[in-house]
């Protein structure tokens, strides 16, 4: 049985201190006692780069530190990603992006590798993509659901920008799309007043209002 | 506040981004430079990218409040008062900020009287919101 706080202290520890090898073991060892990969995400990394973020906000953290705790994380990730064993074949596909530059990009990898355990076939875009390059990447992959994330307030009118130009185009009435991050968390009712067709607190969750969205869409004839 | 009004000012206004937030910036650099040296608030020291960086946020912030809701301001400010003020930024800063903005912005387009009423509205209830997170005495009205 994996102690599920220790992996936390022990992996907070790690980023805190700069010691991207010691954060990998301890993932990689934690994985191994068997500890699930949705569960690392959702027990250990989120809520370790919470506290960076608290810790970052108390003057405890310097702005370097927090940047490398988040470039670590998402190196581990990244190591991690060889760990993913679909679960099972879904047929459905999700192009997944976000609003900001890299240091935005942890919270929508890990909603993108909780997608692919469950079947899905994912595409993530990276940060700030131009609108036309996402809705090109819809219609080539007759995508079934967008995904943005968005991790700031004044990002949401981007987001906002992007799904109008995603509506207007010719994938916009097939397509579903989530958004989620914290500004949209704080305030949920503003999904839908940017158009979007949900959103979710986390990444356990999208994964289950994701499927609730698309069950309508008929899935794409492959002949 | 008339919705559908507010809404077509931070179009325009939006429409201007580019040119808005460098006229911001230069103005904002001056200013800090003048706090730091004649009044005292010398522990802000901001590049002229982090000005930049600055200006763009809290115009995309706006916009959002704006057409979305008022809320992710007060909610930036809040973090603004509990965060940044430890590291200098005082509310001084960011009323003058407030008021370089919307002196930019008056002057960046040629507003109809309805409509200037309107941006004085918005500046007005930004100014509200900074002071209410500041813990400032609220002597404006809207």
């Amino acid at each position: 049985m994996v102690d599920t706080h220790q992996v936390y202290e022990n992996y907070l520890q790690a980023i805190c201190e700069g010691d991207r090898r010691l954060a990998l073991h301890v993932a990689r060892t934690s994985l191994a006692a068997g500890m699930d990969l949705r569960d690392l995400y959702m027990d250990v990394f989120q809520p370790a780069m919470h506290e960076v973020g608290r810790l970052w906000e108390t003057n405890q953290l310097t702005v370097a530190q927090e940047h490398l705790a988040t470039a670590m994380t998402q190196s581990v990730m990244a190591h991690l990603h060889a760990y993913i064993v679909p679960q099972n074949f879904l047929d459905r596909t999700m192009v997944a992006t976000c609003i900001g530059g890299e240091l935005h990009e942890l919270g929508i990898r890990m909603v993108a590798d909780f997608f692919e355990i469950e079947g899905w076939e994912v595409y993530y875009l990276g940060a700030n993509m131009p609108y036309d390059d996402v809705i090109g990447m819809i219609e080539d992959k007759q995508a079934d659901l967008l995904a943005i994330s968005v991790t700031l307030n004044s990002h949401v009118s981007r987001a906002q920008d992007m799904i109008q130009a995603v509506r207007a185009s010719t994938v916009g009435k097939r397509i579903k799309i989530m958004v989620g991050g914290q500004p949209i968390n704080r305030r949920p009712e503003i999904y839908h007043k940017i158009g979007a067709d949900f959103t979710a607190i986390n990444a356990r969750e999208s994964v289950q209002r994701a499927m609730e969205a698309v069950s309508a869409i008929p899935r794409m004839s492959l002949i | 506040m008339l919705e559908d009004t507010n809404e077509f000012i931070m179009d325009r206004i939006n429409a201007l981004r580019e040119e808005l937030i460098n006229r911001v910036a230069d103005a904002y650099m001056l200013q800090l430079q003048t706090m730091a040296s004649e009044q005292g608030h010398s522990e802000l020291v901001m590049t002229y990218q982090e000005v930049v960086n600055t200006v763009q946020r809290i115009h995309d912030n706006l916009r959002a409040a704006v057409t979305l809701d008022w809320g992710l301001i007060q909610a930036d400010y809040a973090w603004a008062a509990r965060v940044l003020s430890r590291r200098g930024v005082t509310w001084e800063h960011q009323r003058v900020f407030i008021d370089i903005y919307f002196d930019e912005v008056r002057q960046i387009h040629t507003w109809s009287p309805g409509e200037y009423e309107a941006l004085e509205q918005i500046a007005q209830h930004m100014y509200r919101l900074g002071m209410e997170a500041y813990g400032q005495e609220a002597v404006l009205t809207e």
